[in-house]
């Protein structure tokens, strides 16, 4: 009751909110933003190649988000970005602190509006049914990139000075678990999780590379972004099996070996991530597989939560027992350093990357060009009649295509820095194959690691 | 195109994930809608409407890990599912009596009237011959007993040889089919028919917090 109000409140054509449609946001909303995309927003978030669809083969190829921005950027598509705007400032503005249920209520209201009325105005309305779903995704990535801070709880927390709402501080509460469990037993072995036969073959590369997948999670924002880390995590496990001819014991191996990547990986923030896709991810995009590897991911996390002697195999109880014991010596020591560093160098923390200085322009360029928008409309420029003689229009133009042009070159970077990264991986992967086919696979699959896996798996098999 | 999810239970091993790679390597999929994954797998089957015309049905087909120790994640697995394979090995007796609690457990925590339960002994090759049949532990009409009691479904299997493999999930297709027919109709007439019927089964979500380990 309490949400159809609220969400009558954010609709644009409600009258009273038409206001604030067309003006600018706030200064405060503004900085806001922009910082939180230097902070979070990577390169790999625009473009949507980076890692792409799992079955694309039997799909479209992939159309990509920077499509979606240029569809968005025509006079005709005003409406929806107005919308949008509207939904974003109301999200921020009307209460600084939303629970997580309200949120996913809120947004998926939003987006069910929103996918409607991509029906009625152009270019979108005349779109094919694989172009319109690439533009539902495009919005959906755009909506969470532009509300992540809100609605991620560890930015939450970073953003906002207020005690947050149960939920929001359970996922906090569940990282915190799981950290404490991970750096607890992370000395454990894959017997102690009962693996039925003896894994070697190139254990160590293969977990290595599954865990740097699944790490990319915190790299992204949008909720398919994540959920693709996840995938390809799980499908780097599956070449390891195959490697190891246990494909065919499917999750009684493929389970333990996911707890050992979730365990060793530590990767932060774990719990938040999959309670945020959980949320935000569209019910109707979400493959029956993903929510399958989801639902694992998660139940890694749960068991790790829970984890003690009683739930591990134990051969040897004494020498479990000094292990975990010289484990905790360890933690202890590790304790003490961070304490000491903390106090010593306050200021020498994230320091950026080159590879964040790219981004953070990149970042930068899509909120100018969001807010360019709200400019737009408060000169009184009607976007749906665009004239040649009008100097200020043309002036924008011309910018827009140059700030294009620099975007373009600056994804290419980012992709051929992320390629070079792949095939090195790869390589160390399956140092036995050429190192020619291993380009050459992973040109024709476009890098996406998960694909490009099960093909050499193929030639090494 | 109508989906059901199946989720395999059974110990660890009973060889169940060998039954369902059996199934979808065996079958020929014309769609080439297969997925063949670490622990889901999918493959389309073909069974028969009332008017003998083929209709084309999908199966997603949710892998659980069988040791002990994870039997608490299991109840994420089956959650929302329409099917479930419960398998036991033939020539252990107490990898029965481990099917029997999942079967259990299902009845009491699904709660769907309509999931289809498939008992399924697997391994029946090792006790082939004369003079493997000492190696047999379970006998078949013991289990087909307790199945019928239970009102399951029920068959011996070789995933080896691939041996009743293709017939379980062949049942099981047309007892979800027949089951799911008449929702179907509902639908048809709803939509209009334009010939495509997409039923959305229940899609599994995993934000449940009252799940086996929140």
């Amino acid at each position: 009751m309490v949400n159809e109000e609220i969400l009558r409140e954010f609709d644009p054509l409600s009258g009273r909110n038409t206001a604030t449609t067309s003006t600018k946001p706030s200064p405060e909303q503004t900085s806001e933003q922009q910082s939180d995309n230097s902070t979070h927003i990577s390169g790999q978030d625009l473009r949507d190649e980076s890692h792409g669809r799992v079955e694309s083969e039997r799909e479209d190829p992939p159309l990509g988000f920077q499509l979606f921005i240029q569809q968005l950027k025509t006079p005709e598509a005003e409406p929806i970005v107005k919308y949008l705007k509207s939904f974003l400032h109301n999200f921020c503005t009307r209460r600084v602190l939303w629970s997580a249920s309200e949120q996913q209520k809120l947004i998926s209201d939003f987006k069910t509006f929103i996918y409607d009325k991509l029906l009625v105005f152009e270019p979108f309305k005349s779109l094919t049914e694989s172009q319109l779903t690439n533009a539902q995704e495009g919005l959906e990535k755009l909506i969470m990139g532009k509300l992540y801070s809100r609605c991620f709880s560890p930015s939450l927390k970073d953003s906002l000075n207020v005690k947050l709402d149960d939920e929001h501080e359970g996922d906090l509460l569940g990282d915190i678990k799981l950290r404490a469990k991970t750096e607890e037993y992370q000395f454990i072995e894959l017997e102690n999780l009962d693996i039925s036969t003896e894994i070697s073959t190139k254990l160590n590369k293969f977990m290595k590379l599954a865990i740097n997948e699944l790490s990319k999670i915190n790299k992204f924002k949008a909720p398919r972004d994540k959920v693709v880390c996840i995938l390809n995590c799980c499908k780097v496990i599956f070449g390891l099996l195959r490697h190891n001819n246990l494909d065919k014991e499917g999750a009684d191996s493929f389970i333990p070996l996911l707890i050992t990547v979730v365990l060793k990986g530590n990767v932060g923030n774990l719990y938040s991530n999959v309670k945020y896709i959980e949320r935000f991810r569209d019910n109707k995009f979400m493959k029956s597989e993903e929510t399958y590897y989801l639902s694992s991911v998660l139940g890694a996390i749960n068991f790790i939560q829970e984890m003690d002697e009683s739930t591990l195999t134990i051969a040897d109880r004494d020498t479990f027992r000094k292990k975990y014991l010289s484990n905790q010596d360890t933690l202890e020591e590790q304790r003490r350093k961070e304490t000491d560093e903390t106090v010593n160098n306050n200021n020498d923390t994230l320091l950026p990357t080159t590879l964040d200085d790219v981004t953070n322009s990149m970042a930068t360029m899509v909120n100018d060009f969001l807010l360019s928008y709200g400019g737009k409309n408060a000169t009184g420029v009607t976007p749906t009649q665009p004239t040649v003689a009008n100097d200020q229009n043309a002036t924008q133009e011309i910018a827009e295509q140059e700030n294009d042009a620099h975007i373009n070159r600056l994804i290419l970077q980012l992709e051929e820095r992320d390629n070079e990264e792949a095939l090195d991986t790869l390589q160390s992967m399956f140092p036995d194959i050429d190192k020619d086919i291993i380009h050459d696979i992973g040109e024709a699959k476009r890098y996406r690691i998960g694909e490009c896996v099960d093909a050499l798996l193929q030639i090494f098999n | 195109m109508l989906q059901f999810k199946l989720v395999l239970l059974g110990d660890s091993s009973v060889g169940k994930s060998s039954i369902v790679h059996r199934f979808v390597k065996d079958t020929f999929d014309e769609l080439r809608e297969s997925t063949i994954g670490a622990a889901f797998l999918s493959q389309t089957i073909k069974v028969e409407s009332e008017d003998q015309q083929e209709v084309v049905i999908k199966f997603e087909i949710w892998d659980t890990a069988g040791q002990e120790r994870y039997k608490s994640l299991a109840p994420m697995y089956y959650r929302n599912a329409n099917a479930a394979l419960v398998v036991y090995d033939v020539t252990q007796e107490d990898s029965l009596n481990k099917a029997k609690a999942w079967v259990e457990e299902l009845k009491n925590k699904v709660g769907d009237e309509d999931l289809v339960i498939f008992l399924v002994g697997n391994k029946v090759d090792l006790c082939e011959g004369s003079d493997n049949e000492d190696k047999r532990a379970v006998a078949a009409t013991l289990a087909k007993q307790y199945a019928e009691d239970q009102g399951l479904m029920f068959d011996e299997v070789s995933a080896k040889t691939g041996h009743g493999v293709k017939e379980v999930f062949q049942a099981i297709g047309q007892r979800l089919y027949d089951t799911k027919k008449e929702e179907l109709a509902t639908r048809q007439r709803g939509n209009g028919n334009d010939g495509q019927v997409d039923i959305n089964v229940p899609r599994p979500s995993t934000n449940d917090t009252t799940g086996c380990c929140s």
